[in-house]
């Protein structure tokens, strides 16, 4: 095992591999820009280096400033999270050349899984469902002739795609080549490479994922699923497991499908492969992550397994110390994603400094957080600032558990997503999984967000009571005690309120 | 000593008469339509806890420009400070400053100074934290002025543009 390992990532990731590494008795080295010298993850590692400015491009994207950064410090292997560099092949093998262990897939894997056609011949030749398409099409004339066969709605989609980009859903023959062109210009403007492919729309599908671990002996074994079909524009929400969606048997088909790709491919190290599932239950090939997930913890819930231990292990050289058959589920867990993001105002960004924060906590809770009270939220960074995971005997009971864990998150000073779980948990149709990945999408603005608070009057009289108060009393409005004020000064402030 | 306060509904409407007076360990706050007592302690710049007959309630509060807005189990309550007095109603002031509502930078301007907008009509493009968003008029009315250019970082509360009411 590794005596040091340098984290290159930011935030609650970066956070949450630093413990993973103390519990270990590893020594942690946490790189951080000019706009996070003051971050947690910085305070919960070992040794900490500057890479550069506040911009990612300058800092946290810089390959060379992180192999330097461990290089000065004598670290082994290099942990990078998710998002960043974690994706990046050139990266992985810059460090593997720097004679350093990248705690993560192998280059040429990631540069399979990142190239949709590349990874979708090798879904088939693993006898993967995929959804119908076609290889890249180069004009309009030879997309309408491929569209035929496919029929509509369809997807054009660029090959080296990701988040939307160069992506058209088109409706019918008409309109296909108008939308192919576009698709293309957008994908060259967006990634450099204008190739695209077409692809069947899967109408009202969930997303179901598959985490797998593979070793460097040849084991393969996955995790059980995750859901996340509570998605907004392709960002996940919400992620829970088990999904009540599937049986014992499409359970094990889907498993077993995600084991054989990830064989095929020679994957090694932890990554998840994504699925669409539609309303009758077939089940399509969408794409592989090769890197640790957002919603990892989700697993490591059910499992009782630390996935971010089993990645050192793995690179390491160690087997997989369990099969397939030991991997059950216990219980259920659902993740929250508390981003700084208003969702009454179309999930605005929201910058600022945390005034107050007090998390949830209580019987199965867990946090998963990237910052603390005075922590700034800045524009350069993923609005993702914490994770809520909660755990339970079943479904039902992480329901309830979550409702009340929102309830009791205070955070002032940003907007965040709390107020969206708040009305998400509350709602029948989610309640009842009765849902697919347009959900938030169709349903959020135009309904959920404006629907009426529930016992309005009874709030509206708190609600009142506080704001009268404030305004009121001048000297407790917000800032209106300095920051830097002496306790002296604070006693004084209070006693002249009547409020000791 | 008990002090009258005047809250205003944020949509317009009849303003809200709340009674503040101290009390142990903080202020009582009590009203008659609706009719409501209530124990504010507060615990901190914008943190309180409020006790009524029906309940007790972890509230935050935030002022800002005139506004207070109250956040209670995760729903927002706002209300203004001062009525919005009867020559600058918000429909059509006759000068409006949009201004950053956090750091960010200029992806691409969507209005032309001199142009005629609408109220919601998107006037230009805004990156913060990786995602786009449009910044809207307020009001109906001309684009006068444009303080920013494609590509340059903004500071919160930074100005972006003016729009000048149709009446003026």
């Amino acid at each position: 095992m590794f005596d040091k390992v340098l984290i290159a990532n930011r935030g609650e990731i970066a956070v949450r591999i630093a413990r993973t590494c103390r519990d270990l008795g590893i020594r942690t080295v946490a790189v951080f820009s000019d706009a996070d010298r003051q971050s947690l993850h910085v305070r919960m590692c070992d040794e900490a280096v500057r890479i550069g400015p506040a911009p990612s491009s300058e800092s946290y994207l810089v390959a060379e400033a992180i192999l330097a950064a461990a290089k000065q410090t004598g670290a082994q292997a290099i942990h990078p999270g998710y998002g960043f560099l974690a994706e990046n092949a050139a990266f992985a093998r810059l460090t593997t050349e720097a004679g350093l262990a990248f705690i993560g897939p192998s280059s040429a894997a990631m540069e399979l899984m990142g190239d949709k056609a590349r990874a979708r011949e090798m879904a088939e030749r693993a006898s993967v469902p995929t959804v119908p398409g076609t290889p890249p099409i180069e004009d309009a004339a030879a997309a309408s002739a491929a569209a035929e066969a496919i029929g509509f709605p369809l997807l054009v989609k660029a090959t080296a795609g990701g988040g939307g980009k160069g992506m058209r859903l088109v409706e019918d023959a008409a309109a296909l080549p108008g939308l192919f062109d576009q698709a293309r210009s957008e994908a060259m403007a967006s990634f450099g490479n204008p190739a695209v492919i077409l692809e069947k729309f899967i109408e009202l599908p969930r997303h179901i994922e598959f985490q797998i671990v593979a070793d460097h002996h040849g084991n393969v074994v996955h995790l059980l699923e995750r859901e996340c079909s509570v998605q907004r524009r392709h960002q996940k929400l919400i992620e829970e497991a088990p999904s009540s969606f599937l049986d014992e048997e499409l359970r094990s088909r889907m498993g077993a499908a995600a084991v054989s790709l990830a064989s095929e491919a020679s994957y090694r190290n932890a990554g998840t492969v994504e699925f669409l599932v539609d309303p009758d239950r077939n089940f399509y090939f969408l794409e592989m992550n090769t890197r640790l997930q957002v919603e990892h913890p989700v697993t490591e819930l059910i499992t009782g397994i630390d996935l971010v231990e089993l990645q050192l292990e793995i690179a390491s050289g160690a087997k997989l110390p369990f099969v397939q058959a030991d991997i059950k589920p216990r219980g259920a867990a659902m993740e929250l994603r508390i981003t700084a993001e208003d969702p009454f105002d179309n999930f605005v960004p929201s910058g600022g400094r945390i005034r107050y924060l007090r998390e949830a906590e209580g019987p199965g809770i867990r946090n998963d957080s990237g910052i603390a009270t005075g922590s700034e939220v800045t524009p350069h960074y993923d609005p993702l600032i914490a994770k809520l995971i909660v755990a339970g005997d079943d479904r039902q009971q992480v329901l309830a558990r979550a409702r009340r864990a929102v309830r009791e998150y205070q955070i002032d000073g940003v907007f965040t997503t709390l107020p969206f779980f708040s009305r998400m948990l509350r709602d029948d149709r989610f309640v009842a999984n009765a849902i697919d990945v347009s959900f938030v999408d169709r349903h959020w603005m135009s309904e959920m967000a404006v629907a009426p608070i529930a016992r309005h009057e009874e709030l509206l009289e708190v609600a009142l009571a506080a704001a009268a108060v404030s305004k009121a009393s001048p000297a407790i409005r917000e800032g209106g005690v300095p920051a830097e004020s002496s306790r002296w000064k604070r006693f004084g402030l209070e006693d002249q309120l009547g409020n000791r | 000593m008990a002090r009258k306060t005047k809250l205003y509904p944020i949509d317009g409407g009849e303003a809200y008469m709340v009674t503040v007076e101290r009390a142990a360990s903080g202020h009582r706050a009590s009203s008659e339509a609706p009719d409501f007592d209530a124990h504010v302690a507060t615990q901190g710049p914008g943190r309180m806890s409020v006790v009524t007959e029906k309940g007790s309630y972890e509230v935050s509060v935030e002022r800002r420009n005139g506004e207070i807005a109250v956040k209670i189990e995760n729903e927002w309550f706002r209300f203004n400070e001062e009525r919005e007095s009867a020559d600058i109603a918000p429909r059509s002031r006759a000068r409006a400053e949009v201004k950053a509502p956090m750091p960010g930078k200029v992806v691409q301007l969507l209005a032309n100074v001199g142009e005629k907008v609408v109220a919601g009509q998107g006037i230009l493009l805004f990156e913060a934290m990786k995602m786009q968003n449009e910044i809207r008029s307020p009001q109906d009315g001309v684009l006068s002025s444009m303080a920013v250019a494609v590509g340059q970082t903004i500071d919160a509360r930074e100005r972006l543009f003016v729009i000048k009411g149709n009446d003026s």
